[in-house]
């Protein structure tokens, strides 16, 4: 988040200021001059807590590096452990819940560093977020490429028809959720979008509450509603106590044509128990009011 | 200096920026037209597009209007528009809609209403009430004889029945501002609604006496959410606050239509009677209201450590409907128990975080985190109930609730649970090119109904990275995870039974739900990346996941048999008893991917990639009216089945400059994605447990998707593109589940239980799909 500075404190940080750092830089580095000016960093004028701005706010004081053109006397970000590289961009970006739990995530403790997936110097017009590749989607699946797969099933969030992206769901840099999840559970991650399933029913179905993920995989399935087997073998994990075994109950079965029955067609259990995520019915103890 | 001055000066003045990609498309083939698995979350027309829009004004320094569209005018278009100051204040206005369609061919019998209320024509329920019930014998040609119940209702859909439009819009608007007055401080306010309109499908269960159906039910949601926040931000720590507030509103609480069968309710005995009309409480209203407490510090020896606390209260106190709508049996009900259900729960995190890296070999992280679902809703006592308008459900057995015109009552049961997660985490470099994680987290879950009201989880984890070279890095993880139990209860349920179950029924008392048993988990993942040279990379991933349920109570596997000695009949002497643990037996998931990247050079780069992914899935069961009594092993009473689902997914992209200057450019993006699922079932063809003489097998299911799109870019001007696009997409599949899906499934030799039901008939035709654009891209230098 960007943010301006009180006119009692010392430090002047005027668009001008900013915009003569990044003058003097392009003498030499005119391409990463060019594409700086377009991304979010060229257009602010806010100076890290150490007060540099622009491109010092980065790469550090640069006079001795001017003055001698040595590539040693500035600092390369690039070049960075991961530790101090994160430690840099936090110095700005540890405020906000997007970015503040990131020391201690899952992705920090691997040792992803912020360049990891994002990119600050591009060619051209910056892709959002600085992405390091060209779209979010692109950059989060050139390592869970499982991800990438089965999202192309026939069941699937409309991701590839870019409505939704990966951090939709999750906060890549730390959330209080598990699977880091913009929520603080999976229900709530589910939930904030599918509001009509949030209510406290007068029956509940366990499951339903606990976690979606039960029934559902989110990230995509070749049976309908993202579900994670094929009805009625889901239902039959839990209530396999039911007289209706896996079995097609085709009447037709020795017919050249096959026709399930109603426990297998359409959607299977559920043509019965249709208020299968609670019911608020009296007489809707077995979900079918 | 003059070009530097120039630069600030077009900095300091007003500028206009902005690109816009639009043009004709055609679908060259389109078969079938329309198809609503094409536009399941989308619109694709034909005719003109105008796809992106943007356009910035920088009115003068720091100040900016930016202005983005994509797929303007369509049904999945998106528009934002964003104002302010930096680094002081912004202003952002969003909206986005997509479709949701369901279905190439529903056709509904029913007529809506409106507010929920389906009808069916009166003269059709009339003779349909007054007619035979269903036959084929006069003449036993495989259709209905005419004038039977069958042959009325599979008439009536296959003349009267309209096409049903299955589907809904989404609109979200939203609104965010935020204020930044000095480096400091934040302050932020957001507020979004977001409506869903049209229809969704709506299964109206009938249960065994009465025949099932289907119908198009509105869908009118809406949901409010707010929110505001502050936050102050030092060097080294910050602390924020933020209230959220959210409503949402359906407009339909009851479905009510007509039943096929009976025109009047109809008596059948005291207790039961066919009724002429259903209903059901399909959606239901709820607030929700939250604050949140957030803050960290960082501190020596690059360690920080961060808190959280959350709660949120989501109420719900929509009226109740009465007991039934059939009018013979509600007078005879007995009274609600409360107006309404006033439900209300309670979801609190607490979490806690403390990370460090005292040493650049040497990192460590620990963690606490309390999540509570605490359910305040009552719990209520229903004198008694109709699941489905027919029939209050009755004691059957003097031993298991007394008389036998004893009406059941049911408790409600509000389940709730609290997981608390205590962990660490400790990382070393013993050498540059090695990294090793060992962590520990035990996750303890306490429920209050459940067949288990208590269970740990411990998860061990160890990781290995190898950062070898610049050209080779290598991680491998390991985990094993253990799920215990204090035991297992598998008449938890009781409670919901005030005077007990309609009969002691015979039933297995081996059966365990999966999510409460105790598990075993073992995964691993592996991930390699070789880059030997700066124009090629290879990647490949490998992971394995098995998981495997055992008994609580007497640590066996699931599928596994016991012997219980106890004296059941009370005659001093102990029976032995052989129970089969039932349910799922393990689960197998195993991926597999590869890829590549080839950039040969500024003009070229290639990239493929393929994987492979296997679910396994086993479970056993035996027939809960075993034929030998309770406690009997009889493989005529066992059943089970596994399922497998396979899916294979390639990937493959170029993108090409076609000459030096890069003014033709060729990129293409191809993939392909096959799933297929097999249940294999497993009983003893004449068993008890099936009842059928045949071990029928399911048919394969598959699905496969095919896209190819390729473009060629030819750069007129500095400020001007124009584009050719193709673009392929075919959906192929075959599914027993919706293949035969007809808005009537009744006729003779199909399932009995479907003679006279009505359905939509839903169902995705495949397509076929070929599409040409011709499309211009101009954009400010």
């Amino acid at each position: 988040a960007a943010f301006a500075q009180t006119q009692e404190e010392s430090k002047p940080e005027t668009p001008k200021a900013a915009s003569s750092v990044v003058e003097a830089c392009g003498t030499c580095h005119e391409a990463e001059a060019t594409s700086f000016r377009k991304n979010p960093h060229g257009k602010t004028a806010v100076a890290n807590w150490n007060g540099e701005h622009a491109c010092e706010s980065c790469h550090g004081p640069g006079a001795a590096h001017m003055e001698s053109g040595d590539k040693a006397a500035i600092r390369n970000p690039g070049k960075l452990s991961s530790t101090e590289l994160n430690e840099l961009c936090l110095s700005c970006h540890s405020r906000g819940e997007e970015h503040s739990r990131w020391t201690g995530s899952p992705h920090e403790g691997r040792n992803l560093s912020c360049l990891t997936c994002h990119k600050i110097h591009q060619e051209g017009e910056p892709s959002e977020h600085l992405m390091a590749k060209r779209t979010e989607f692109d950059t989060c699946t050139s390592c869970h490429l499982r991800r990438k797969a089965s999202l192309m099933r026939s069941s699937h969030m409309p991701m590839r028809e870019k409505q939704m992206t990966c951090s939709s769901c999750h906060n890549v840099h730390g959330g209080t959720g598990p699977a880091m999840l913009r929520q603080n559970s999976v229900i709530e991650n589910c939930f904030s979008c599918h509001a009509e399933k949030r209510a406290p029913f007068l029956w509940e179905h366990p499951p339903v509450k606990e976690n979606c993920g039960n029934c559902h995989d989110p990230h995509g399935s070749q049976h309908p509603r993202l579900l994670v087997a094929k009805l009625p073998r889901l239902c039959q994990q839990c209530h396999d106590e039911t007289r209706h075994p896996t079995q097609p109950y085709s009447d037709a079965s020795l017919a050249p044509e096959f026709f399930p029955n109603s426990r297998m067609f359409d959607r299977g259990c559920m043509n019965c128990h249709s208020q299968i995520h609670g019911s608020n019915h009296p007489s809707g103890v077995r979900f079918m009011r | 200096e003059e070009e530097a001055a120039a630069k600030t000066a077009q900095e300091t003045g007003p500028v206009l920026a902005g690109e816009v990609l639009a043009g004709p498309q055609w679908y060259v083939q389109e078969d079938p037209n329309n198809s609503a698995k094409f536009n399941e979350y989308r619109e694709v027309p034909n005719g003109f597009v105008l796809e992106f829009l943007s356009f910035s004004w920088l009115p003068r320094p720091g100040y900016y209007l930016d202005l983005s569209a994509r797929d303007v005018s369509q049904l999945d278009q998106r528009i934002g528009f964003d104002l302010g100051k930096r680094d002081l204040w912004q202003f952002s206005f969003h909206w986005a809609e997509n479709p949701r369609r369901w279905s190439d061919r529903a056709r509904q019998l029913f007529t809506s209403q409106g507010g929920g209320d389906f009808t069916l024509n009166d003269t059709l329920q009339a003779a349909v009430q007054a007619a035979p019930p269903s036959a084929d014998t006069a003449p036993a040609d495989g259709q209905w004889d005419a004038g039977t119940k069958g042959a009325l209702i599979k008439s009536a859909i296959e003349t009267s029945a309209a096409a049903a439009s299955v589907g809904w819009q989404r609109e979200v608007g939203s609104f965010d501002a935020s204020f930044t007055p000095t480096r400091h401080w934040t302050f932020d306010v957001g507020a979004q609604r977001e409506r869903r309109s049209g229809t969704a499908p709506q299964s109206l269960g009938m249960y065994f006496a009465l025949a099932p159906a289907e119908l198009a039910a509105p869908l009118d949601f809406k949901t409010d959410q707010a929110r505001v926040g502050g936050e102050y931000a030092a060097e080294h720590w910050n602390i924020g606050a933020q209230l959220m507030a959210s409503e949402f509103e359906t407009g339909t609480t009851a479905i009510t239509w007509d039943d096929q069968l009976f025109l009047v309710d109809t008596p059948v005995n005291a207790t039961t009677a066919n009724p002429a009309r259903g209903r059901m409480s399909p959606w239901s209203n709820s607030d929700l209201w939250g604050w949140k407490l957030y803050g960290g510090a960082s501190f020596a020896g690059h360690s920080r450590i961060n808190a959280t606390y959350s709660q949120s209260t989501t109420t719900q106190d929509d009226p109740f409907l009465p007991t039934t709508i059939n009018g013979l049996l509600l007078p005879i009900a007995g009274p609600l128990p409360a107006a309404s259900l006033d439900g209300k729960y309670e979801l609190n995190l607490g979490s806690i975080t403390l990370a460090s890296r005292p040493f650049s070999w040497l990192r460590y992280s620990a963690w606490f985190r309390d999540y509570n679902y605490d359910n305040k809703t009552p719990s209520l006592t229903f004198a008694d109930y109709v699941a489905t308008d027919y029939q209050f459900s009755m004691c059957g057995s003097a031993n298991a609730c007394g008389a036998t015109t004893n009406r059941l009552q049911r408790r409600s049961l509000p389940f709730a649970y609290e997981k608390t997660d205590l962990g660490a985490s400790a990382g070393f470099r013993p050498i540059s090119w090695m990294d090793v994680i060992v962590a520990f987290d035990r996750e303890k879950t306490d429920r209050n109904i459940a067949a288990v009201t208590s269970s740990d989880e411990d998860t061990v984890k160890v990781a290995l990275d190898f950062d070898v070279n610049d050209w080779l890095t290598l991680r491998v993880t390991a985990r094993r995870q253990e799920r215990r139990a204090d035991g297992y209860d598998a008449e938890y349920f009781l409670e919901s039974f005030p005077i007990g179950e309609a009969n002691i029924a015979a039933a297995n008392e081996g059966e365990r739900k999966y999510m409460w048993t105790d598990r075993d988990r073992d995964s691993g993942a592996l991930m390699v990346e070789i880059s030997p040279t700066p124009i090629f990379s290879v990647f490949a991933e490998a992971t394995y996941a098995k998981e495997e349920f055992f008994d609580p109570i007497t640590g066996k596997r699931i599928g596994e048999s016991f012997t219980l000695t106890e004296d059941r009949n009370f005659d001093t002497i102990p029976e032995n008893y052989t129970i089969l643990l039932a349910g799922r037996i393990d689960d197998k998931i195993t991926t597999y991917s590869v890829g590549g990247t080839v950039t040969p050079g500024a003009r070229w780069s290639l990239y493929a990639d393929y994987t492979w992914e296997d679910r396994e899935y086993r479970m056993a069961s035996r027939y809960r009216n075993v034929s030998g009594g309770i406690g009997t092993d009889d493989p005529l009473d066992d059943w089970g089945s596994d399922t497998t689902d396979r899916y294979d997914t390639a990937n493959l992209g170029f993108d090409a400059g076609l000459t030096e200057n890069k003014k033709w450019r060729l990129n293409g993006d191809f993939s392909w994605s096959r799933g297929t699922d097999l249940i294999h079932t497993h009983f003893v063809p004449g068993g008890a447990a099936s009842g059928d003489t045949t071990l029928t097998e399911f048919p394969k299911v598959k699905t496969i998707l095919s896209i190819a799109q390729v473009g060629l870019t030819y750069k007129a001007r500095t400020n001007l593109d124009l584009l050719f696009r193709y673009w392929y997409e075919k959906w192929d599949e075959d599914n027993f589940a919706s293949d035969f899906n007809l808005p009537y499934m009744g006729d003779p030799g199909n399932d009995p239980g479907s003679r006279e039901a009505i359905y939509l008939g839903l169902d995705f035709l495949d397509y076929t799909n070929q599409i040409l654009g011709f499309m211009v891209r101009f954009h400010s230098p």
